[in-house]
């Protein structure tokens, strides 16, 4: 993993190598590690054990029940060659990422502006908005969203308002992840807490100086807002990414086992039915490692490519 | 002109925030007033957000738990687990991510990528290797699994807190160490005011994780004495026979009120924090 | 701002002391306080305080409010009667239970007792060694199972070994709404009726109020009766394939997809959308019949709040079709040390009348036809028409098939998936009940 990254691509700065700015002698190991020893202790003690036997299982016939048996890599050639579910998963898996993730993130984004210019009452809606985000997994929301899309449920009953034709939504194969797409947005919360966050780290001063200059708001919002934020973007990015890649709850409340015709089968949904429903514990583990190297090289492509687009306050100008 | 352009605006920003606020909160409202309804007519009025009467009996039989053990306990739980494992995921991410942002030391980007790697395997792979470890070291029916790794920080908390970091000019820290401050005392003096928000969103995060973690408190305690709010809840239901969705409905918005509490006393700290002194910019 | 650093400090330490102080204690709470409530704890450390032979038994268990509550009171009373005995109660909901038990089978953690389902889970954990053999216990007497139907004793076993005591007892049902069929001018089912009674029911129904004609079948446990009513089984007498003829499963496909066709049999979105039980097509009155299982006949009519009617499954030949099922096990596992003690635990959970008064057939309906007739005079209407419905079923059934092969959870996921398929059109009956076998087969050979 480390040999894929170059240097440029990573949000830390690698003393000795051309690109950064300071000398060696800015170089400061004993404090570096003392800073971050809380994290090393962890790794080492509690996280490189699990982390390196889940990578042993997926070349065994683990069941959890009984011995692990070397197989080699005979998973990973099942995975690609003769399982048709999995090919499955991976389709639903990748639409569902690259339709949710930007889908949450412009609207967590727009709600966040919205919010921060907000004057009565702010601190209410914040509160409200936020709240969708904490009820995620509850029996509640899988009773709730099969009600609201029902044939005969809310949505269905607006747009028949609207004379817009209605659809099933549960029921078509081609609609059904439609709606574990809108339920991803509607828990937008933590997304948008964090650009608000993002938001109140601009300085005014940049702003005033901007207005002076007589900037208009869409100007300011181009030119200052989202150069500031990119940082944050770039966080929100990645970890929305990791996390849609990873989605499983919603899938796994509203319907259950990857329902109709597995088109709401997502990746770590058919992992963990490989895993505890059918004793496959191996195989599901392969799946985690395979799941890691495509997260793993979406993230490097984008910290790769956020030394053209993200803007650090920090390195300033060259 | 100018003022009646702007109370339009005003009263235009409202209408628009209190119909998405609706939109966004019906099925939290569906809950709560489901909680008032007869357990029998949960379904058969599921449309209508008027209970047909204020029943508060799902509250006092929810309440009541599971033989004998009350949600009283399961709260009691909640809070030790949570509280502990906030402060000291927050403060530990603070720390690391300091580290991270502005120290060059050798092999900082090799332990970058290990954290990030960490954060892109399903906790459901490594759950069990990890009950075998906790096993191995006694800590299985204890709070340790589910408190003492916070201690050593959170990926997702360390990068987030990180990016917040590196938004902050570096002359601030040349300043303050040509005045003779230490790497210490930036990041504690300097540094820690200015991130203020991103550590209170990570604290927010924190307590609602935490509050709602489901599979780590129920793979690592064995009595309920021990479980917290959120293994309580579940276990109300059970698909093959009766399940008392009002009482789950009312202790499930019993449940969301510290979270809703948390958040309403931490989120101006986010947005109107302390960092609006004249050090930036 | 010197200040401000301090108390950090200070904060850091008091949380470290703190979570220190928590987890030690969380450590030794539960040795503390023992079982449920204090006062039981507390009976029972006073009266076998400093006697030898004090016995600590882990019992694990998954349910919803009721049963937690009823059975911490079986409980008590065990612990009443037997004050060496301490007994640590592991409960949860369904949710999570599975996963929960792997990881204590793989951490070499598991509790001396356990509940166990019939099926999928009890072939996966019986062909793995890691439960306990209880005929020993059978033959010593510490389990009575004189009083228990054998055909059901039967489902408990696996490889040659006793690996379940069923607690409780369950069978296919068909739920019908009388007044419903009655004004459609329908029939309504009695012993002798039959699949063509069912579909011409259904099709009344929906004729004159426009409703389904029944709720959606459950592929897995509705076309296994559908085989053995023929003769045949789902898997064969070894557990190496699949047991029944293909035109067998082409023409259940056919039947189902006729009806839906019709309009009688809901579509995939509309069971989704009640799913819970007490979201039933029959609760809203949309359908005249459910098929299920009969504990869940109590939620049911709960939530209809009107009198509900059962009836076997439809026929011919009903009796061969219809077994008793154990609505759920206590096993125990294998590297307890206090087998005997538990096994006098799952004895007395079985056959006490006490006991099972408490429980009032919440597992199930009793398995020990002596404390079924005990508790006869005591129950509610549905209860009634539940018990004697399991009671005829005793006369009227074949013993339960338990020959799952291991994999069979993936084997019967892949049924209801082509079952989807045929509903959708995707396949016809034909096609469908031949990539079945092929997926099952090789599913089969892949688990051996």
């Amino acid at each position: 993993m480390a040999k894929q990254l170059t240097s440029e691509a990573l949000p830390v700065d690698l003393p000795g190598v051309k690109r950064t700015r300071k000398k060696t002698k800015d170089t400061d190991n004993l404090t570096g590690y003392l800073f971050i020893l809380p994290f090393l202790v962890g790794f080492i003690a509690l996280t490189v054990f699990p982390v390196a036997m889940s990578l042993y299982l997926s070349f065994t016939d683990y069941d959890m029940l009984g011995q692990a048996n070397w197989i080699g890599l005979e998973n990973y050639q099942r995975m690609l060659t003769d399982d048709n579910k999995f090919l499955q998963s991976v389709k639903v898996t990748f639409f569902y990422v690259l339709t949710a993730v930007p889908f949450r993130l412009i609207f967590a984004l727009a709600v966040a502006l919205l919010l921060a210019k907000v004057m009565v009452m702010k601190g209410l809606y914040r509160t409200l908005l936020y709240l969708p985000s904490v009820i995620g997994g509850s029996v509640a929301i899988s009773v709730m969203w099969r009600q609201l899309f029902g044939n005969e449920g809310a949505l269905n009953s607006i747009l028949a308002q609207l004379g817009i034709p209605t659809v099933s939504w549960l029921g078509d194969p081609a609609y059904a992840i439609w709606t574990l797409i809108l339920l991803y947005g509607w828990q937008f919360g933590s997304s948008m807490l964090i650009f608000l966050a993002g938001l109140k780290n601009i300085p005014n001063s940049y702003y005033e100086a901007a207005q002076v200059d007589g900037a208009n708001a869409w100007h300011r919002f181009i030119k200052i807002t989202i150069p500031l934020l990119t940082p944050i973007i770039l966080f929100n990015v990645i970890m929305q990414l990791i996390q849609g890649f990873m989605a499983f709850t919603p899938s796994y409340i509203i319907f259950g086992d990857g329902r109709p015709l597995n088109s709401t089968l997502l990746y770590v949904l058919y992992m963990f039915q490989r895993a505890f429903t059918f004793f496959d514990m191996g195989y599901a583990s392969a799946m985690a490692w395979m799941l890691l190297l495509v997260i793993g090289i979406f993230t490097a492509l984008i910290f790769k490519s956020s030394s053209y687009w993200v803007h650090y306050e920090s390195e300033g100008d060259k | 002109m100018a003022i009646k352009r702007k109370t339009w605006q005003l009263i235009a920003q409202q209408l628009l925030l209190i119909v998405l606020t609706f939109v966004m909160l019906y099925p939290l409202l569906w809950m709560t007033v489901s909680s008032f309804k007869d357990n029998s007519t949960i379904f058969t009025t599921a449309h209508s957000l008027v209970p047909n009467k204020l029943n508060f009996d799902s509250y006092v039989e929810g309440w009541k738990g599971f033989g004998g053990i009350t949600f009283t306990t399961f709260f009691k739980n909640s809070f030790i687990i949570t509280i502990l494992s906030t402060i000291g995921s927050v403060l530990s991410s603070t720390l690391i991510a300091y580290g991270f942002a502005r120290i060059k030391f050798s092999g900082k980007q090799i332990w970058f990528v290990c954290m990030m790697i960490t954060m892109m395997l399903p906790y459901e792979i490594i759950m069990v290797p990890q009950y075998i470890m906790f096993n191995w070291f006694g800590w299985v029916n204890t709070y340790w699994p589910l408190i003492l790794p916070t201690f050593f920080g959170t990926p997702f908390f360390i990068f987030l807190i990180m990016q917040f970091i590196r938004t902050i000019p570096h002359e601030i820290d040349e300043a303050a160490k040509i005045d003779g401050c230490s790497k210490f005392m930036i990041f504690s003096r300097i540094i820690m005011p200015l991130i203020v928000p991103a550590m209170m969103t990570s604290a927010i995060f924190s307590f609602y994780w935490r509050w709602d973690d489901f599979m780590g408190p129920l793979l690592y305690l064995n009595q309920p004495q021990l479980y917290p709010v959120s293994l309580g809840l579940k276990m109300f239901s059970d698909p093959d026979s009766i399940t008392n969705w009002s009482a789950l409905f009312a202790m499930s918005t019993v449940s969301i009120l510290p979270v809703f509490i948390i958040f309403f006393m931490f989120q101006r700290y986010i947005v109107e924090g302390i960092s609006t002194s004249g050090l930036k910019g | 701002m010197y200040k401000r650093s301090t108390l950090w400090t200070l904060i850091m330490t008091i949380t470290l002391t703190f979570a220190l102080a928590a987890c030690s204690s969380g450590g030794n709470e539960p040795a503390n306080q023992g079982t449920g409530g204090n006062t039981t704890t507390n009976t029972v450390d006073s009266g076998s305080g400093g006697e030898g032979g004090d016995v600590t038994l882990r019992l694990m268990w998954w349910g919803s409010q009721t049963r937690h509550d009823l059975t911490m009171e079986v409980i008590k009373l065990y612990q009443e009667k037997n004050p060496n005995v301490k007994i640590e109660t592991e409960f949860t909901g369904f949710d999570g239970y599975w996963e929960k038990l792997a990881a204590m089978v793989a951490g070499n953690n598991m509790p001396d007792v356990l509940q166990m389902n019939f099926g999928e889970y009890m072939t996966q954990y019986a062909g793995k060694d890691v439960l306990a053999d209880l005929q020993p216990f059978v033959e010593s007497g510490t389990i009575d199972v004189s009083k228990i139907n054998e055909g059901l004793m039967e489902s408990g076993q696996a490889n040659g070994k006793l690996l379940g005591i069923p607690l409780g007892m369950n069978a296919l049902t068909v739920i019908y709404d009388e007044q419903m069929l009655k004004d459609a001018g329908a029939k309504v089912p009695d012993m002798n009726w039959t699949w063509d009674d069912w579909k011409a029911a259904a099709a009344a129904v929906h004729e004159k109020t426009g409703e389904y004609g029944t709720q959606g079948l459950e592929t897995g446990n509705i076309f296994e009766y559908y085989a053995r009513q023929n003769g045949q089984q789902l898997f064969n007498e070894d557990a190496t394939g699949l047991g029944y003829d293909d035109q067998l499963l082409i023409d259940y496909f056919q039947m189902t997809l006729d009806e839906q066709e019709k309009g009688t049999y809901p579509k995939l979105d509309v069971i989704m959308q009640h799913e819970a039980i007490e979201d039933q097509l029959i609760v809203h009155g949309k359908a005249p019949f459910d098929f299920r299982w009969s504990n869940q006949v109590v939620a049911l009519t709960k939530a209809a709040g009107r009198p509900l009617k059962l009836a076997p499954l439809p026929g011919p030949d009903t009796a061969k079709g219809m077994y008793l099922k154990p609505a759920m096990f206590f096993s125990i596992s294998k590297k307890s040390k206090q087998q005997e003690e538990a096994a006098k635990f799952i004895d007395f959970f079985i056959n006490d009348v006490e006991a099972n008064k408490i429980m009032n057939g919440e597992r199930g309906v009793p398995v020990n036809s002596e404390v079924r007739d005990a508790l006869a005079a005591d129950l509610d209407e549905t209860n009634k028409m539940i018990f004697e419905y399991i009671d005829m079923l005793g006369e009227h059934s074949s013993p339960i098939d338990s020959n799952f092969p291991p994999g069979s959870s993936e084997v019967l996921a892949a049924l209801k998936e082509v079952n989807e398929q045929v509903m959708y059109k995707q396949l016809t009956p034909a096609e469908a009940a031949k990539e079945f076998r092929e997926r099952a087969e090789s599913t089969i050979k892949r688990a051996q």
